[in-house]
């Protein structure tokens, strides 16, 4: 639901933006003065992006906005590299791809032509508040204007289209407002854009099921590529993918399908919930009718674990080792990590609250040694006493029971502290990169092991 | 300039291809019948390909069949290249100003395009013994622009080799665009923006000589070059270029290589508005950036106006099945799957469209669906034989 549209510019600091009548959805990207900083970011983004590696530059502002989808330090770096100028991208090494540009988490940063409805661009312009208050009509390389008495937006091709929106100065051509016949346009904020693709949960996406119009069983190419257009996030999980042909067409498909899944799930075929899935009817490349049903884990502690991830990257702020961390924090949320994750916290969750004791469970994945500990109280003081002073003891002596040592693996210790009052969850994290940050579940640890570790 | 970059022969092969009348060995000869169907009237040797003008014995159309020459067949970028231009050009909707393409036929494991047959065989070449006058200039012009607006309307092509020799001048004089062997789709494939090399030299970008960026932009640049040609009946170069391909190569990348366009895109405005050949032949990030943009651009010039675009063209679109046998044909099974499923849907009781379904199927790995699909076929029509056989394999 839009907010109440604003009917005249309005500003925030040094920026003037337009109206926002004409944006397409709630909340677009909007520059301020003065942003939080995520150390390291701009360094690595800029980095990636002069040597042409535009899929690795968005893929380390992804990792920032999967845990902050507003941070405006990222927002802004995805305006750079999406909005870098076109032969840049065909010469590029990792030029972006479709994926990549319909990503729903850059919706924000999108302008959108009010007129033709298909046009959509990232203006750059955007970033550069002295530069917006120049006027643009004459030039020949914005992509589209913004009208600033009343917000509406269009694009070059829709206003060389139209003669009536054009003035002659010798040459040059200046454009007027489509929609008030005003000469106040300018380079275009983001209005926002409809999404092109399935929204993100936080839960890892486990099955797909594209139900295809036809006696053709879709086969695994083709269900690839429309995953590929319209929900991404299914392929980088891994998620199983399932192809069912429907002909003819029911009046109903949802109800078809939720019957067809609602049998798969009685044979043992659905690896999750129908009730925890979302659902999207689309439009394939040649016109079939597709119903696709990603099915994903069922809820459970990822929204807590996400919620104190965001946290730690607020909290480390213009930390330049930040941007270099924030993918390995990010690894914490990766699909196999969270599914033993969240199946172990059910387990000790369950042994802790029956014998009011700590459990605990440790397994290696990959580079990673991963133990998830649960403890029956939120009180900081109790859950201390768990570890009888002796925290760092008993983390080295979990990582050499896997036959590893500090500092050869990344180590996670999820701390689930719970009680019938509330849930509280600590994290200590140490990197296997001496220059990540290391962190440290400190208020598990007593003054004496502080004093020690330096940290008090 | 990249001095590495040297020139694909492309031209130089024509040139020399086209002294050239011995038949090839195990192509068809004139007079031959293919397939018991489409004998063959006419051959032209190009540089990559050979085309043999053929008409149907059942239904008397003619087409124009291309196929790559047999030297080539062992070259695996000649093939890829002969699929992407069949890619490009085969889904290419059925347009007044751009050859059809109506469908593939495997003639001794050869894949042979068929092409819509310009009975003129005229191209603007031919017509370009000196300037052409100015109204017929541009009425060129804007067949040209309008032909590569719709040929990008579905996604952006490059075709990459236009010149006049690929501009046929059809009856009423309707200009066709035709050879999409360069052409392909601009989009990311295997990761990258995919390149290719070649092209005719007097007619490329300044970016084709140096291996660089090859996207519609490089179509604006040899557009600005040949409507310079039409109007003034030379190519703007302020140099006389060489008969000898070496030298000529040399010469033009030797200009381009001191940004020559510059001057190009820099003159007094006689021969033609300063906003459309600088809007043409400018550096790269300052030109057209789509052929929507220079059609509009010279309709405003010209004061031409939609109405004035030539008519639809008789003669039969490219069909889906069509369409699919020759995505079929060329090994893209999934793509040609789908297409399947649509005729299906549209036609499903086509004892004929279940069994290439089947075919299709197979393979692409997916035999129990392709044994129903059989069952069906024979079913619905018990003549056919193929899908007993299949079935009974």
């Amino acid at each position: 639901m839009l907010n109440k549209p604003r009917k005249k510019p309005f500003s925030s600091g040094g920026y003037v933006y337009p109206p926002d009548a004409f944006n397409v959805t709630d909340g677009p990207f909007r520059p301020t003065p003065s942003f939080p900083a995520v150390g390291g970011l701009q360094e690595i983004v800029f980095r990636l992006e002069n040597q042409g590696r535009y899929r690795s530059a968005l893929d380390e502002v992804f990792n920032v906005l999967d845990l902050d989808p507003n941070n405006e330090h990222a927002l802004r770096l995805a305006i750079t590299v999406v909005g870098d100028n076109r032969s840049n991208q065909l010469r590029a090494q990792e030029p972006l791809t479709a994926a990549y540009l319909n990503d729903r988490r850059l919706d924000s940063i999108f302008t959108a032509c009010s007129q033709c409805k298909t046009t959509e661009w990232v203006s750059v312009y955007c970033l550069h508040e002295g530069l917006l208050g120049l006027n643009y009509t004459t030039s020949e390389i914005l992509p589209g204007y913004q009208c600033y008495d009343c917000g509406y937006v269009a694009c070059r091709k829709c206003l060389d289209g139209a003669s009536q929106n054009e003035d002659r100065l010798h040459a040059l051509r200046i454009y007027r407002c489509p929609n008030c016949g005003g000469p106040n346009l300018k380079a275009a904020y983001p209005t926002g854009r409809l999404p092109r693709q399935m929204a993100r949960h936080p839960e890892p996406v486990v099955q797909v099921v594209v139900f295809r119009e036809g006696p053709i069983p879709p086969d695994e190419a083709y269900m690839a590529g429309l995953l590929e257009r319209t929900s991404p996030d299914a392929l980088e999980d891994g998620a199983e993918l399932i192809g069912i042909p429907v002909s003819p067409w029911p009046n109903d498909i949802e109800k078809m399908a939720q019957s067809l899944l609602f049998r798969l799930r009685g044979e043992r075929r659905l690896k999750a919930l129908p009730e925890h899935a979302e659902y999207r009817l689309v439009q394939d490349a040649v016109g079939t009718r597709v119903y696709v049903a990603k099915l994903m884990m069922a809820p459970g502690v990822q929204a807590l674990l996400k919620r104190h991830l965001a946290r730690l990257v607020s909290g480390h702020g213009d930390d330049p080792r930040l941007a270099i961390t924030i993918p390995l924090w990010r690894s914490l949320l990766r699909s196999d990590v969270l599914t033993y994750t969240q199946a172990t916290t059910l387990d000790s969750m369950r042994e802790s609250l029956s014998d009011g004791d700590h459990h605990w469970q440790s397994r290696r994945l990959h580079n990673m040694i991963l133990i998830i500990s649960t403890i029956p109280t939120s009180d900081v003081e109790r859950a201390r006493s768990f570890f009888r002073g002796r925290y760092m003891a008993f983390l080295d002596g979990e990582v050499h029971a896997l036959g590893s040592h500090p500092g050869e693996v990344d180590i996670a210790h999820w701390i689930f502290c719970l009680d019938g009052v509330r849930q509280m969850v600590h994290l200590t994290f140490l990197p296997e990169n001496v220059r990540a940050i290391p962190t440290v579940a400190i208020d598990l640890l007593t003054l004496r092991e502080r004093i020690e570790l330096g940290l008090a | 300039m990249n001095d590495a970059y040297v020139p694909t022969q492309r031209q130089d092969l024509a040139d020399d291809a086209s002294s050239r009348s011995t038949a090839y060995q195990g192509l068809p000869r004139l007079g031959q019948c293919l397939l018991d169907r489409y004998k063959v009237f006419g051959i032209k040797q190009g540089g990559l390909s050979v085309v043999f003008f053929v008409v149907d014995l059942e239904t008397n159309r003619k087409y124009a069949a291309k196929t790559y020459r047999p030297e080539l067949a062992g070259s695996a970028t000649i093939l890829e290249r002969f699929k992407a231009e069949v890619d490009v050009w085969i889904n290419l909707e059925s347009h007044p100003n751009i050859v059809t393409a109506h469908f593939v036929e495997l003639i001794a494991g050869r894949p042979y395009l068929f092409l819509e047959y310009v009975s003129t065989e005229t191209s603007l070449r031919d017509r370009l013994a000196g300037p052409l006058g100015g109204s017929r200039a541009i009425e060129f012009a804007y067949q040209l622009s309008v032909g590569m607006e719709f040929a990008n309307l579905k996604g952006e092509i490059a075709h990459l080799d236009l010149k006049p020799e690929n501009l046929l001048i059809a009856e009423g004089d309707v200009l066709k665009v035709t050879d999409f062997g360069l052409a392909h789709h601009v989009r990311v494939a295997q990761g990258v923006y995919p390149r290719v090399g070649g092209g005719t030299w007097q007619y490329a970008s300044p970016e084709q000589f140096a291996g660089g960026v090859e996207d519609t932009r490089s179509d604006i640049y040899s557009f600005g070059l040949i409507f310079y040609e039409m109007l003034a009946g030379r190519l703007p170069f302020p140099f006389r270029l060489s008969q000898d391909p070496a030298t000529r190569f040399k010469q033009l990348s030797d200009f381009y290589a001191r940004d020559g366009h510059r001057e190009l895109a820099v003159h007094d405005g006689q021969i033609a508005p300063d906003s459309i050949i600088s809007g043409c032949l400018s550096h790269l990030e300052y030109r057209f950036s789509d052929f929507t943009m220079l059609r509009s651009a010279l309709e405003r010039e010209f004061r031409l106006r939609a109405s004035d675009r030539v008519g639809a063209a008789p003669g039969v679109d490219a069909t889906l099945h069509d369409r699919a046998l020759a995505l079929y044909r060329i090994g893209r099974y999934s793509e040609s799957l789908s297409l399947f499923n649509r005729l299906l849907q549209q036609q499903p009781n086509a004892g004929q469209l279940w069994l290439d379904a089947a075919q299709a199927l197979l393979a692409n790995g997916q035999p129990e669906s392709a044994r129903r699909f059989l069952q069906r076929a024979v079913e619905l029509d018990p003549s056919l034989d193929e899908a007993r056989r299949l079935l009974a394999h």
